[in-house]
């Protein structure tokens, strides 16, 4: 099983949880079940890692994966 | 005279009590801005590099920007510098509140501090009204009552109170001085300076105004400021909703979260003491600093079951369990929580609130007692010596040694030098975690490794302020990889000059979160009326940071300076996400140096110097 962790407020309040144990192939998948929208702040980890240095939403998971998903919303940062 | 500014410079001898006016020398104004950088200028002109920090001859300089207390959000800050007795290097500690825009108000951009009263003193400031009055009656309290006490005899309640508790009269190696109760310019030890100066107390009342050169240009920026800052997620709900603490989850699923004094990177307990925990629990609603749209302060209580834990001597009036405190913020939070391998809110609520009002920098504390349970775990110190069980995880040791920290009793007395001096006296000096002496913030250099060189290389000791790059290796929507080398020298490089003309500005740093120095610049113009380019304004971040530099080098540091602790670059992180990380400081620090433009001895080279109109 994969292990999800919830880390945004938002997300616990409509799933009522703040972990969930998920039969999924990809993070795609998990996103999709979990009614996760795209969204520029949207953050998520795979055993810690940022997706966008894995496979992105491709990334494959596995049984002992854990996968993170939170909101940041930063807009200002030298060079961004 | 330009734009936000009062022109106007206040000097107290302390030894003399001689108090004097004397024009704002307008030209450091133009090349420094303000705040830091004009503050950083008047030290390097007027103080000897090699003094003693607690001499009479060390200024204390409080220092407002052009924008405080006009009505740009987060127009708030004022800067105090000086030379830091925990690091020896030029400090520049910061603070909020409304004690900078009162001074303002009163007709002063900064107050500049010299000698030492021969018996404590306070400064009472009103308006054109200054005078140096006895403050007898008040050493030894507490920083809670000494306001009270100085509203209720100045017989202003509208005054502003900027304060040390016992810590600073102690002269504790990082005591801080505290306005409005919770403000804090925390970090190095300028309390310690305020103390050595005899100098309980600044109550500042004004009643002027702060004039802008061009008012309507100014108003037009500062909304369009306001409009980013209320459309970027972070700045309008994150922070407001949860404070810095949002962060304690974040990082630590990122096993970037430092642990029994950087043993680990990942904390079992964060969920306990992180911002949700908080929200659901023990706030009770948040706290804006001056001009703030942000309000990213805690108000906060603790839980009905920590009420009777933890008793300690002192008794700060607001600790009645009844009213409410401040805080904690994610440093502070950290330092007193996973950094100790406390899991306990109302423990750190506690000590937090015991910082405040005994007046000492709660990062430097907790981490500071982390180094000693790390000690105390491996049996180089004994519960005698320390006078009570100190294993990681103890709310109760954490608690009893803030107060005995702060009036230097018992062990209480070691823990007041900083984790450096206590490590090396007793023989461990690789549990110190920290750079230049001053102790390490909240996020593992191992695991963002830009984090790790703008430790190293931070003019006032390690760091997380001069160059956040979490917020391109974390947060950022695609970020920076964390692990790698590449190119963190010109982020780190960035980081450091835009935080730098921001402290200058007399705005808060968390304005970053939200929008841009691109944003930022046309309201400094309008109110100034001095016409810079974005580039020229980031040329006076480079010129404030090489000029803090060139006095670190007279005042004896080095490139051996800009290091880290063995334990980040060599011992890797042990489990997490991050294991098996360390930190890659080599490779990143010859690099920094080249986009500095400064020797391999970390020195900047003279063309540097003309460049920035320093030779």
């Amino acid at each position: 099983m994969v292990q999800v962790n919830l880390m945004s407020p938002r997300l616990r309040e409509q799933h009522g949880v703040r972990h969930i144990e998920m039969e999924e192939v990809d993070v795609e998948a998990v996103l999709t079940r979990l009614g996760v929208e795209e969204s520029e702040d949207l953050r998520v980890l795979v055993n810690g890692r940022a997706i966008q240095f894995l496979e992105g939403r491709a990334t494959a998971l596995g049984p002992d994966d854990a996968v993170t998903i939170f909101y940041v919303g930063i807009r200002g940062w030298p060079g961004g | 005279m330009l734009g936000g500014w009062t022109g106007t410079v206040l000097r107290v001898d302390l030894t003399s009590g001689q108090i004097s006016k004397e024009p704002l020398n307008e030209q450091w104004a133009r090349e420094y801005v303000g705040g830091r950088g004009v503050a950083a200028r008047y030290l390097y002109e007027e103080c000897d590099p090699g003094v003693d920090p607690l001499a009479p001859e060390n200024p204390l300089i409080f220092a407002t920007g052009p924008l405080t207390a006009t009505n740009a959000s987060c127009g708030a800050r004022y800067m105090v510098v000086t030379k830091g007795p925990l690091t020896g290097a030029m400090t520049t500690s910061n603070s909020g509140g409304k004690w900078g825009p009162e001074l303002k108000y009163a007709g002063y951009d900064l107050l500049i501090l010299e000698g030492e009263s021969p018996e404590p003193v306070y400064l009472w400031i009103q308006d054109d009204q200054v005078e140096l009055r006895s403050a007898a009656h008040l050493w030894g309290q507490g920083v809670f009552k000494t306001e009270d006490l100085l509203k209720t005899e100045t017989g202003v309640p509208d005054a502003s109170v900027a304060a040390i508790g016992p810590a600073g009269e102690n002269k504790v190696l990082f005591a801080a001085i505290v306005n409005e109760k919770f403000r804090a310019a925390g970090r190095s030890g300028v309390g310690a300076v305020m103390g050595a100066k005899k100098l309980k107390a600044i109550v500042v009342r004004g009643t002027g105004a702060v004039s802008v050169a061009r008012p309507q240009e100014m108003m037009q920026a500062q909304w369009a400021m306001r409009e980013e800052l209320a459309a970027a997620p972070l700045t309008a709900e994150g922070l407001p909703t949860y404070g810095t603490l949002s962060l304690m989850n974040v990082i630590n699923e990122h096993g970037a979260l430092p642990t029994n004094n950087y043993q680990a990177a990942q904390f079992d307990g964060a969920e306990q003491i992180s911002g949700e925990e908080l929200a659901a629990t023990r706030l009770q609603t948040n706290k804006a600093c001056f001009a703030c749209t942000i309000a990213c302060g805690r108000v906060s209580r603790i839980s009905d079951e920590g009420v009777g834990r933890y008793a300690v001597k002192t008794s700060p009036r607001n600790w009645n369990w009844k009213h409410s405190t401040e805080g904690p913020e994610y440093e502070n939070a950290w330092s007193l929580g996973a950094d100790c391998g406390i899991d306990d809110l109302d423990a750190i609520l506690k000590s937090n609130t015991i910082c405040n009002d005994l007046g000492m920098d709660p990062i430097s504390l907790g981490a500071t007692i982390a180094a000693a349970m790390e000690l105390y775990e491996k049996g180089v110190l004994s519960e005698e010596q320390v006078g009570m069980p100190l294993p990681f995880g103890s709310g109760a040791a954490m608690v009893a040694l803030t107060e005995a920290t702060a009036l230097r009793e018992g062990f209480g007395n070691e823990l007041a030098e900083g984790s450096k001096r206590m490590c090396d006296k007793f023989g461990e000096p690789d549990a110190f975690m920290g750079v230049k002496g001053q102790e390490f913030p909240a996020y593992d250099p191992r695991a963002i490794q830009g984090m790790g060189l703008g430790y190293a290389t931070s003019n006032r000791g390690a760091c997380h302020l001069r160059a956040y790059t979490v917020a391109a290796e974390v947060l950022a929507p695609e970020p920076e990889d964390p692990r790698a080398t590449e190119g963190k020298a010109e982020l780190v490089t960035a980081f450091q000059n835009v935080s730098t003309v921001v402290d200058a500005t007399g705005l808060c740093i968390f304005l970053t979160f939200g929008t841009t120095l691109e944003s930022i610049r046309p309201i400094l113009v309008a109110a100034t009326g001095h016409d810079l380019t974005d580039d020229e304004l980031l040329q006076v971040g480079e010129r404030i940071w090489n000029l803090e530099r060139v006095w670190n080098n007279r005042a004896g540091l080095s490139a051996a300076d800009d290091t880290l602790p063995r334990r980040m670059l060599e011992q890797a992180i042990p489990a997490g996400p991050a294991a098996g990380e360390v930190s890659k400081l080599g490779e990143m620090l010859p690099e920094y140096y080249r986009v500095r433009g400064w020797n391999e001895r970390g020195e900047p080279t003279p063309e540097k110097l003309a460049e920035l109109g320093l030779a």
